[in-house]
């Protein structure tokens, strides 16, 4: 295989995206190798953690949380997280700009031996008087949680670990308050061996949603070991340049225009036959910085690297690979109109968001792709492959000190239940900051 | 997604980046659509005699990323995949979701002016929930075309109604796969490098011992019991599994067949005969685990499945040449005192492995839930002391009783048998092999 799978790069540069307290971009060529311009790993500490329990949150459309607002009254139902047996906290240590750092994330574990990984669950009626009754039950991977770093103790909001489903139901930003945190203090984190209780039982209300939270998570810390990524064999050297960028403008909204599908089989069971319904998205990731890295063997001339980085002319660039990222936790908004035998109007922030780089030959291509996003109202979980809007600048403006990229949304989309075609375009304007190089040793390619 | 699975992801990423590209002419294609399985109980196909008439369900592949076409196989790598099963019966109700655990491949078939056939196999079912087996699924066809060009575009879209045992429905794809062009889809890197060629040990040849060793088996007339009911707390709520309690029954009929075991030894030098059939008994020689022949040809499955307010469930399904019998271990040569045996799963005549053993039309807990997965469902274990292998006759008993728990269903199974072996043949051999080329 030699292109990547761009879904899977998305979904790794999602996951590898740095913590709110990280003052620095953690590009995938970074996270690996560290970087010329500041950054590198010091040591991943892995703690395996065996959870059993749960979370059970049962809920319903309440006038008192503002339900007639949103038109989620005729909603309630009920939405579980499984951790299907655990996962591990990850502990990174390091430097970025000089000073040390760490970074503690809690990750399901990958599919265990009967093929589940943590999930939620949710089974939601639709009973709104004078209409139709319907009912929608649906699934979603759940993914990991990164940990608030305050004074050395790691906080992980277990609200993080669930996520948006097809159905109507209270983000997991409305349950937050509703669930216990994993507070974990430093000889926590360095030992394990501790057992943490996190049962709770809490209403919430919010969102249009009102309801109770119950936890019987039971997180039991096993022994830390440190992770080694070093890939055996010989290691010959490789060159590195890498350069800063910067998102310093950005414009425009990309509309997902859904309904439900035709085919009865399939739109019955997530309640979405003859739905139908926009979702605007205006991701706001201004001030957001990343690299664009160059890489290939050390005894190839710098010159080959700035020219495959569009800042020198004359270079080789055959051999020399060229990617990039741009990462941002959260920015911008989803806004949701959907209508079946009522109507529903909800909006939520747009959470985490990458742009992604790429040099063909002849342009530059970017791809910006979000966190699925989702509000409160049925919907579609739109697909992160090929990202929210894609679009190319010739490879020649690689020189300006400023790009600005024009970015389409993308092609139709099937999701289960619903049809979604998307329109609309997005503005980028990235800000170049200047080139480093290193040397550095790594494993055999 | 997982933090650490980014870093290894990431790890594999950067050494795919800088690989040089595949020789042979493997096609990458970006899929639009998707492929969906619907059924519904159906009074016409008998669904009150086995209970199902209340259930409806779709299972919806969703391909959302590249598409490798190898070899006239499309392999949809980490396609998301929902199973999702609605059971309305008088007096309750419940919604079942599962995913397929196995990697889907479309088999293609091509035909006359640019047609083509896509056959998904047998990894296609209805999960741990009420519907189709894989067996049943397996025969369907996708009917489409290929376009003509330098590259390959298949289009996949086509609707074909199914009948599954109780249930009638239609295999509907949108299925669109076009040539995948990182450009237009934002593609990622736009160099390769061929900088460092892979290095490896220098080929050599070594000297094996090998003995050959053939048994006739005969298995008597058994069978594995499994009893499970839907687990308490919430999460039994995922399988449509709450108060649910059932049995099932593999029945294995009495059977002959033959076994072949080979064991070998790297040496330095040729042994004698006799010293290396005293090697062996004393379980220095290495065991190649090998898959015996398909033991029982007549497995039947039988399930009853009760819920409070819901109709009963019963279902039977045969099951020719689900069991196989296994001597040596399963993935790892071994040498020691004593040699595993197992009888375990294989897949079906038309799907190959990965069938689920444990399937009928009604919903249950899987043969991984039950039997384990790794290095696949066993249904009963038992050993044999090495030095026994050389004997005219042994009998080998296999037992596989053991409790499960999760997901949804809890229970525990039952089942022994006792196996007979004849050797009735021994041979030895000296062969030369090259290694690392």
């Amino acid at each position: 295989m030699r292109k990547l799978l761009p879904a899977t790069l998305i979904a790794l540069a999602l996951a590898a995206a740095p913590a709110a307290a990280q003052p620095f971009p953690l590009t995938s060529i970074a996270l690996l190798f560290g970087d010329p311009q500041g950054f590198q790993t010091l040591r991943t500490t892995d703690l395996p953690v065996r959870v059993t329990g749960g979370i059970t949150v049962t809920f319903a459309g309440s006038a008192a949380a503002g339900c007639a607002a949103r038109g989620v009254c005729g909603y309630h139902g009920t939405l579980l997280y499984d951790p299907a047996g655990g996962g591990d906290i990850t502990i990174q240590s390091y430097v970025s700009a000089g000073r040390r750092h760490r970074a503690v994330a809690l990750e399901p574990a990958p599919l265990d031996a009967r093929g589940r990984s943590a999930y939620t669950w949710t089974e939601v009626q639709r009973d709104i008087a004078g209409g139709s009754a319907g009912e929608c039950a649906d699934e979603q991977a759940s993914g990991g949680a990164e940990a608030r770093m305050p004074h050395g103790a790691a906080i992980i909001a277990l609200a993080d670990l669930l996520s948006p489903t097809r159905c109507a139901g209270p983000l997991p930003s409305d349950l937050a308050d509703a669930l216990p945190e994993l507070v974990l203090n430093a000889s926590e984190l360095a030992h394990g061996r501790r057992t943490v209780d996190l049962h709770s039982v809490r209403r919430f209300a919010g969102g249009g949603f009102a309801g109770t939270v119950t936890s019987t998570l039971v997180l039991a810390l096993r022994t830390p070991r440190k992770l080694d990524f070093q890939v055996p064999g010989p290691r010959p050297r490789y060159r590195l340049v890498t350069e800063a960028v910067k998102i310093i403008a950005a414009s425009g909204a990309v509309t997902e225009r859904f309904q439900g599908s035709s085919d009865q089989g399939v739109c019955v069971l997530l309640d979405s036959c003859g739905a139908a319904g926009t979702l605007t998205l205006a991701p706001s990731p201004l001030g957001a910085t990343g690299l664009i890295s160059a890489i290939g063997p050390a005894r190839r001339p710098l010159r080959d690297f700035l020219t495959a980085l569009g800042l020198a002319r004359g270079g080789r660039v055959r051999g020399i690979a060229v990617s990039g990222d741009v990462v941002w936790n959260a920015g911008g908004t989803v806004s949701e109109r959907f209508s079946q035998t009522g109507s529903c109007l909800d909006h939520a922030t747009l959470g985490q968001g990458i742009l992604v780089l790429g040099l063909t030959r002849t342009r530059l291509s970017a791809v910006l792709a979000a966190a699925p996003p989702r509000a409160r109202c049925p919907g579609p979980v739109a697909p992160l492959a090929g990202g929210i809007a894609a679009g190319t600048v010739p490879r020649a403006e690689l020189g300006a000190a400023r790009i600005t990229v024009t970015l389409n949304g993308g092609p139709s989309l099937d999701d289960d239940g619903y049809t979604i075609s998307t329109s609309g375009r997005v503005s980028l304007t990235l800000r170049r900051g200047r080139a480093v190089a290193r040397i550095f040793t790594g494993p055999r390619f | 997604m997982a933090r650490k699975t980014a870093r290894v992801g990431l790890l594999i990423a950067a050494l795919a980046v800088l690989s040089p590209a595949p020789a042979v002419a493997d096609e990458a294609l970006w899929p639009q659509g998707a492929i969906t399985y619907s059924w519904h109980g159906d009074p016409a196909r008998g669904c009150a005699q086995v209970g199902v008439c209340g259930v409806q369900g779709a299972l919806v592949l969703r391909p959302d990323d590249e598409v490798d076409l190898s070899g006239g196989t499309l392999e949809l790598i980490d396609t998301p995949a929902t199973i999702r099963v609605r059971r309305t019966d008088p007096g309750s109700s419940g919604d079942c979701i599962d995913s397929p655990g196995d990697v889907p491949l479309i088999a293609l078939t091509a035909g006359r002016h640019g047609a083509v056939r896509a056959s998904l196999g047998g990894v296609a079912s209805s999960g741990r929930c009420a519907g189709p087996t894989a067996a049943d699924l397996a025969p369907l066809a996708l009917t489409g075309t290929r376009t003509r060009g330098r590259h390959a575009s298949f289009d996949l879209r086509s609707s074909l109604p199914f009948t599954a045992g109780p249930y009638s429905g239609t295999l509907t794809s949108t299925l669109v796969l076009k040539p995948y062009h990182p450009q237009s889809l934002g593609g990622f890197f736009g160099g390769s490098s061929t900088c460092c060629s892979a290095g490896g040990p220098r080929p050599h040849s070594v000297l094996v011992e090998q003995v050959d060793l053939r048994y006739r088996v005969a298995l008597p007339a058994s069978a594995v019991t499994v009893s499970f009911a839907g687990q308490s707390g919430p999460f039994c709520a995922v399988l449509d599994a709450c108060g649910a309690v059932g049995t099932l029954r593999l029945g294995l009929s009495a059977t002959r067949g033959t076994l072949d075991i080979m064991a070998t030894r790297r040496v330095a030098s040729r042994l004698p005969r006799r010293r290396l059939l005293a090697e062996l008994r004393a379980g220095r020689l290495v065991l190649e685990g090998g898959l015996g022949p398909s033991l029982a040809q007549n497995e039947v499955l039988s399930e009853t499945l009760t819920r409070p307010g819901a109709q009963d469930c019963s279902d039977t399904q045969a099951l020719p040449g689900a069991v196989l019998l296994n001597a040596g271990p399963l993935l790892v040569p071994i040498a020691g005192p004593r040699v595993p045996f197992a009888l375990s799963t294989a897949g079906g005549p038309e799907s190959g492995a990965g069938i689920d053993v444990l399937r009928t039309h009604c919903a249950g807990p899987s043969a991984s839930d039950v039997f384990g997965s790794l290095p696949g469902p066993v249904l009963m274990r038992g050993s044999l002391a090495t030095a026994r292998l050389l004997a005219a006759h042994s009998t080998l008993t296999l037992s596989g009783a053991r409790t499960f728990a999760g997901p949804g269903y809890s229970g525990r199974r039952s089942g022994s048998a006792v196996i007979s072996l004849s050797l009735v043949h021994i041979g030895v051999r000296t062969v030369r092999i090259r290694e690392g080329s």
